[in-house]
């Protein structure tokens, strides 16, 4: 037999990735795109709630990855909805998750769940960061709602869960939802009023996100995985940083401690004080490096 | 999907009584979704287990035939021999009887259908012991090397026209057998294809790792270096 090279087509991957028109799924799409085939349904197309069109889309397309991005993530609106299991943010956050893993496990598909630190409440003698390998609480009564249904909805996941905090990112949809733009947004309106110094989170890059996704389906890894920044900010230390990037200046960054707004709170829950989450394990056993909360600034100097 | 329009799908066992009903009966299944007409051909290869009543069920199902070594052969003469069963079926596919494979991944290869004429599953993560993987891992990297073939994962499932089985003389009898059907293929210009499967626990061991296995499968690859 003569040496010749055989030529052989390696078939691109096919990836379901749900959410697709929110901030942190278009991105992730977007990305994904030059090495997959990305199917990004939008909720018209189909519905995650309703188990006969997941499965029939599934089914169909028959992907080798589902990637669920799509979430309930209004915090505030959630906490309306605490208690209730078949209102919006259970149905979409817990039973439509349930759904995807278990279309995803009859194709033998591999099921990525992007979660939250918010899965967390840590208290004054356990404030966190929390690391891949520590257990969320398992009772609803420090977190909020959303929290809650994300914490929830991890149990039914067979396969990869990537907790994430504070997306942001540098442009395309959803971005004014996302944290630097929010609170610059509020700024620049003059209705930023409080700015907490006592509440400390790390923020994610989303390209770090798409980074972490791909490295993920190459090694099909299961278990648990956290994205975000390596070092902690709290929103008063953020917006200082932003506007010391060339805004002028304005009065009225007032800081005010968490622990005393919540105080006075109607709804105290939603805002979590300790929920920040520790990436140091994901990064090692991926041998990946998060941006630093500053350089994700720096690189969304077009919000300014 | 577009159908097959005619499919065989051959399974080699060797002691896989715990797995084998489900992945004849789920082979079954997924054959009347992809196929307007299949069959199935087991071989059982001298199994010592309870493989062989276990079969006798199938004995009045049409559309399943039983083949029987009286004696272990291997898996490079079990694989050769399913590849000639073919039939007047368009269309064979190969299945593990261990059930690591799991039959409804043949949903994955079929859309290729119309763009290859050999279509393998590739394995992206196996879960087999470290050792296994290593094996396979310098299997498949001398493949590279000597034979120019960039296949990830050559001893997988693989679903291919059967004419190509009929202009095609193999002449290995180990597990180079897989490799030496690409190569050939290859040269008589046939389209290969790899597409990207799941792959289940190791269930029960498989013989990939016996150095009766690998020495015979590194004489067949040093002999068709050679000629």
């Amino acid at each position: 037999m003569r040496k010749q090279s055989v030529r052989v087509t390696t078939e691109p991957q096919k990836v379901l990735l749900t959410g697709g028109s929110g901030l942190v799924g278009s991105r992730v799409a977007e990305l994904l795109q030059k090495k997959y085939i990305v199917a990004a349904p939008g909720r018209g197309e189909l519905e995650i709630i309703k188990k006969d069109q997941v499965f029939e889309y599934v089914e169909k397309f028959y992907p080798d990855v589902i990637i669920h991005t799509a979430a309930f993530t209004d915090a505030t609106k959630a906490e309306k909805e605490r208690g209730s299991t078949d209102r919006a943010c259970w149905q979409v956050n817990v039973v439509g998750t349930k759904y995807l893993n278990e279309a995803a496990k009859r194709i033998g598909a591999y099921f990525i769940f992007i979660s939250t630190g918010s899965v967390f409440a840590g208290t004054k003698d356990n404030p966190g960061p929390f690391t891949e390998d520590n257990e969320p609480p398992k009772d609803p009564s420090r977190l909020s709602w959303y929290g809650w249904t994300k914490n929830r909805a991890e149990q039914f996941v067979d396969g990869a869960i990537i907790r994430i905090s504070h997306p942001v990112k540098k442009e395309g949809p959803g971005v004014e939802r996302d944290y630097i733009y929010n609170l610059l947004n509020l700024y620049q309106k003059g209705s930023l009023y409080a700015l907490f110094t006592d509440q400390f989170f790390p923020i994610t890059w989303i390209d770090d996100v798409a980074k972490t996704i791909d490295l993920l389906i190459t090694k099909r890894s299961q278990g648990v995985y956290h994205v975000a920044s390596p070092d902690l900010v709290s929103p008063y230390e953020l917006m200082r940083y932003i506007t010391s990037k060339g805004l002028g200046s304005r009065p009225g960054l007032v800081p005010t401690a968490l622990s005393e707004f919540l105080q006075n709170a109607k709804n105290p829950l939603r805002f979590t004080q300790f929920c920040a989450i520790d990436s140091r394990k994901t990064q090692k056993l991926l041998r990946i490096r998060f941006l630093s909360w500053k350089a994700m600034v720096d690189r969304t100097r077009n919000h300014l | 999907m577009k159908k097959l329009i005619s499919l065989t799908i051959c399974i080699p066992t060797f002691n896989n009584s715990h797995t084998i009903v489900s992945v004849i009966d789920e082979a079954l299944d997924v054959a009347k979704k992809t196929s307007s007409t299949y069959r199935i051909v087991v071989l059982n290869d001298g199994s010592t287990d309870k493989t062989v009543e276990i079969l006798k069920h199938y004995k009045r199902n049409p559309a399943v035939t039983i083949l029987t070594h009286a004696v272990n052969q291997g898996y490079g003469r079990t694989i050769g021999e399913l590849y000639s069963q073919g039939g007047t079926s368009k269309w064979l596919f190969t299945l593990p009887g261990d059930h690591q494979i799991h039959p409804n991944q043949l949903l994955r290869l079929v859309p290729h259908q119309d763009t290859a004429d050999m279509i393998i599953g590739w394995r992206v993560k196996r879960h087999d012991p470290a050792i296994r993987l290593m094996q396979s891992w310098i299997y498949n990297t001398l493949l590279r090397l000597f034979f120019g073939l960039p296949i990830h994962d050559v001893n997988s499932v693989r679903l291919m026209r059967t004419h190509i089985l009929k202009e095609i003389m193999v002449s290995s009898r180990s597990a180079f057998v897989d490799a030496e059907l690409c190569i050939k293929a290859n040269q008589l210009g046939h389209r290969i294809k790899e597409v990207a499967i799941d792959h289940h626990e190791d269930l029960q061991k498989g013989s990939g790792g016996n150095w009766k296995t690998i020495i015979g499968t590194l004489n067949d690859m040093v002999r068709n270096v050679g000629s």
